[in-house]
């Protein structure tokens, strides 16, 4: 018996050290894994601190980069300017410079960018509000591209479809963001595409009431309701924030929504890969990536910047047939174009209005005026009719200028090849003497108009209308003997001729025996230049009769210059006056282009930057004495008051550099004494016939610069006693305040002393331009 | 000299006066007014404001060394040397007369003692960076060389 126990006893002791063993060893394996895990913890956690230090090294590398990036741009940018003032302004070199500087900005913009992109992903992005251009921005990023396109083969430009852009161009918006959207995407197109054409076209349309609709009252109440109830039931600020956030572009009156197409042949997106296309974050990797290499921003950056601007951005699908991608986006902006209105330019035939285009050096500082007189030009349009063009350009520019010309009312006739420049010229002669004389009809010349007329003002995808070729149509020798001499009503016709389209001699002497040939029309010429065109071409095409050159692509700025030509003819105006003085001045054409033949004489409008930074040849003007290009305000008398001798002299000097006479008092009191003389004077002259009122050709001065805080009288009571003075005579010259603070109160007091706008001192050429030219609006 | 060594004085010498503030785009838009019908203007219109000035200052050390001082003639003053210096561009000259300014709406003589003594360090410093930049000038169109622009 005591043995069993003693056995079992032994057993369950045996049992338990083998346990205890086995237990022991199970704690020991565990205590290694443990040991193990714990030690890939430690290395798991270094190396993911060693990837952030990693990642920050990098944010640290490229910020100290980027500065080294900057550096060598500034320095880069300083050269190119250093070399601009050794070149000719407006030759090659000089436009080349330029367009170097613009790149060097560009590249300071993609590092400032890149930078840029962290801050979007965080969804912190501020957009700035700047007052820009928007047409300029669009022809300089086109511009930009043509030049890199122009290598490929590829023709960039930039399609105006209705104008609608070039009537409103001044808003206000963040104008880098939008230049590295149209970059973005414009690079793209380009790098994609190996033959064919990229087209930018743009719309901008006023936001209607049709597109928003201005909420009920029951709508708001409901809207109030309901931000009332998620405020209690949420407690969440952002929430009520929320739904303004759904109407913020329906509240802004102001703005107005733009609309772009960049459209190309190239290779075409697969529609499985068109949604990708904006997610990735990183570029579409090409094989062949030549030259340009594209701004480096994904076009989720694009499309996160277009959210930005309250639009969206997609691909719209092609004409089946047509091939390449079409990219399509809207922004709204606000609009600052609130000091012309259409009504504004019609009631004043011999007011300068159109003064500050014609400087070049003063248009540089002033482009937002100049942009708005541009503006207005596209808005007037074309008063007259009968207009003819022949065009003799290549690809997208003859589809686009034809759609443009016909827009306006200009019948136009397109050709292909130099050789039928002679021929066309003589229909063209025919049909307009036809329309002349009912009876020369009878003579049985039947031509089918060569072009298909697209009056649709809709914009539609290029159409893909063949020209009937003017080859196929009889040209019988009777037809060219017979010139017709009438005395019909004067026509006009434009002829716009590429440089590039063969043999230019050829081309000279047919364009000589049709000039010899007409009498009653008008008939003007203009070249096209491309960066291309040899030196030898461009010089003889000067000596040519010519009225205008522009530069390949053309739009924009261009499209601007050849409105202007258009509305010379025949003295499209509101006036018979200017009328008169543009019939006698289609003779100056001819003297300015023999006068020099150098490349950078008056007649060569260049400048791909739209800057009008070149002389235009044309000295028609708005203004009675006629215009010089550098004095805008000639023929103008400027009365000056103002006591600091300093400013005064400054003052006289801008004044007498601006063409103006000028006559200066002291002080308040003098001032008074002299416009009452002034006064008197001129209504002696007249013996008192009664003027009508506001007829600018009896102020004794044009305008009175008035300095308000002046010894003796101040130029508040200056003002008072010269409009009591003026009351007798039923006169109102234009006062301008000169004050030294630009407060609302200053702004109050000046109008109630009954001036008609104020400058702040010191004086600004740009202001006091503008000022004067919205003087002479009212 | 070396021309191109002048010109570099030139160009230095202006980014300094711009950086500082000593001068602003006022003065350069009246350097744009300079050329072949009115060479001299820029001298012209430098003496006028050194002369003028220089008078001014005279008249506020008189008018603030009185017993009782008139605080307007001193505003008055004060408001013709803001003016003047605001019309070629002296930025930090304008600015001190600003704040002299207020000095004088509160009577304050000490403040304007103060402001007057910083005006005529302003001043001097306006001045002589003029003084020396017009000197360059000269140099630099004795020897032949033409005046860098800056934008």
């Amino acid at each position: 018996m005591m043995d069993v126990v003693l056995s079992l006893l032994s057993l369950m002791i045996i049992g338990v050290i083998v346990g205890s063993f086995v237990v022991l060893q199970l704690l020991n394996r565990s205590l290694i894994q443990e040991a193990f895990l714990r030690a890939s913890l430690i290395k798991q956690k270094e190396a993911i601190q060693q990837a952030e230090r990693k990642s920050m090294n990098k944010s640290l590398a490229f910020a100290s980069a980027s500065h080294d990036v900057r550096t060598s741009l500034a320095g880069i940018t300083g050269l190119v300017e250093l070399c601009r003032l050794d070149a000719t302004p407006n030759s090659k070199l000089d436009r080349h410079l330029e367009q170097m500087n613009t790149c060097a900005s560009q590249l300071l913009g993609i590092v400032n960018s890149v930078l840029d992109t962290s801050k979007v992903e965080a969804g912190k992005m501020q957009l700035e509000e700047i007052e820009f251009d928007m047409a300029q921005v669009l022809e300089e990023s086109v511009d930009i591209f043509h030049v890199v396109a122009l290598k490929k083969g590829l023709e960039v430009i930039w399609d105006p479809c209705d104008c609608s852009v070039l009537k409103c161009s001044n808003v206000k918006g963040d104008c880098r963001r939008l230049k590295q959207i149209l970059d973005n995407l414009l690079g793209n197109a380009v790098k994609f595409t190996s033959e064919g054409h990229v087209v930018v076209r743009a719309w901008a349309k006023k936001p209607s009431l049709e597109n928003f609709k201005l909420p009920s009252k029951h709508e708001i109440r409901f809207r109030s309701i309901l931000s009332h109830l998620s405020r209690c039931l949420w407690k969440d600020e952002d929430h009520y924030a929320n739904m303004d956030i759904l109407n913020p572009i329906q509240r802004d009156l102001d703005s107005i929504e733009f609309i772009f197409e960049v459209d190309d042949t190239g290779k075409g997106i697969p529609k499985e890969k068109r949604a990708s296309v904006f997610e990735n974050y990183v570029q579409v990797k090409e094989q062949t990536t030549r030259g340009h290499e594209g701004t480096g921003l994904g076009l989720g950056i694009v499309e996160s910047y277009v959210r930005l601007m309250g639009g969206e951005i997609s691909i719209k699908e092609k004409e089946p047939g047509e091939k390449g991608t079409c990219f399509r986006f809207n922004i709204f902006l606000k609009s600052s174009d609130t000091s012309l209105d259409s009504e504004e330019n019609i009631n004043s035939p011999l007011h300068p209005r159109n003064m500050s285009v014609i400087d070049p050096q003063l248009a540089k500082k002033n482009m937002t005026v100049q942009s708005k007189i541009r503006a207005m030009t596209f808005k007037r349009g074309l008063q007259m009719e009968g207009i003819h063009s022949l065009l003799l350009v290549q690809g997208e520019t003859k589809e686009i200028m034809q759609r443009w010309m016909e827009s306006l009312g200009v019948k136009v006739w397109a050709i292909d090849h130099y050789k039928l420049l002679y021929p066309s010229l003589e229909k063209i002669k025919n049909s307009l003497c036809a329309f002349a004389k009912p009876d020369s009809v009878s003579r049985g010349i039947s031509f089918a108009r060569t072009t298909s007329f697209n009056y649709n003002k809709e914009h539609e995808e290029c159409s893909s209308s063949r020209y009937v070729a003017n080859r196929n149509l009889p040209l019988t020798t009777k037809e060219l003997l017979k010139k017709p001499s009438f005395s019909g009503p004067s026509t006009c016709i434009l002829i716009i001729i590429d440089l590039s389209s063969g043999n230019m001699s050829e081309i000279y002497s047919m364009l000589k025996n049709f000039n010899s040939s007409i009498h009653n029309i008008q008939c003007k010429i203009v070249w096209l230049a491309s960066s291309n065109t040899p030196a030898a071409d461009l010089s003889s095409s000067n000596q040519e009769k010519c009225d205008l050159i522009l530069q390949k692509p053309l739009h924009g700025s261009r499209l601007y210059d050849l409105l202007k030509l258009l509305q010379e003819f025949g003295g499209t105006s509101e006036d018979d006056q200017q009328g008169i003085q543009i019939m006698n001045t289609t003779q100056e054409p001819q003297q300015s282009s023999e006068l020099g033949s150098s490349m950078d004489n008056k007649n060569f409008l260049s400048n791909s930057f739209g800057s009008q930074s070149s002389q235009h040849i044309y000295k028609t003007s708005g203004l009675r004495y006629g215009m010089d290009g550098d004095r805008p305000l000639s023929g103008m008398n400027i009365l000056l008051v103002e006591d600091a001798f300093v400013l005064s002299v400054i003052a006289k000097n801008i004044l007498l550099k601006l063409g103006a006479t000028i006559e200066y008092a002291e002080n308040g009191l003098d001032a008074v004494e002299l416009v009452t003389k002034a006064l008197q004077e001129a209504s002696d002259k007249h013996n008192g016939a009664t003027q009508p009122e506001g007829d600018l050709k009896h102020l004794p001065y044009d305008i009175i610069l008035m300095d308000c805080e002046m010894p003796i009288m101040n130029g508040y009571e200056a003002t008072r006693k010269i409009r009591e003075e003026e009351k007798y005579y039923g006169l109102h010259i234009p006062i301008i305040a000169l004050t030294a603070h630009a407060t609302p109160e200053e702004a109050r007091k000046s109008i109630l002393a009954g001036m008609d706008f104020h400058l702040m001192k010191p004086l600004k050429i740009n202001e006091l331009l503008e000022a004067i030219n919205n003087a002479y609006q009212n | 000299m070396e021309v191109a060594c002048l010109q570099r004085r030139f160009i230095d010498l202006t980014a300094t006066i711009f950086q500082q503030e000593i001068l602003d785009s006022q003065f350069t838009q009246l350097q744009q007014l300079q050329d072949e019908s009115s060479p001299n203007f820029i001298h012209e219109v430098v003496s006028l404001f050194f002369q003028e000035a220089e008078k001014l200052l005279n008249e506020l050390s008189k008018a603030l060394d009185q017993q009782i001082v008139d605080f307007k003639k001193v505003d008055a003053h004060v408001h013709r040397l803001k003016g003047s210096s605001a019309s070629i561009g002296a930025r930090r000259v304008k600015d001190v007369c600003i704040a002299f300014r207020s000095c004088c709406e509160e009577n304050n003589k000490d403040g304007c003692i103060q402001h007057l003594q910083q005006v005529n360090q302003e001043y001097y410093l306006v001045k002589s960076n003029l003084e020396d930049l017009l000197k360059l000038e000269k140099q630099i169109l004795a020897s032949g060389g033409s005046i860098p622009t800056m934008k």
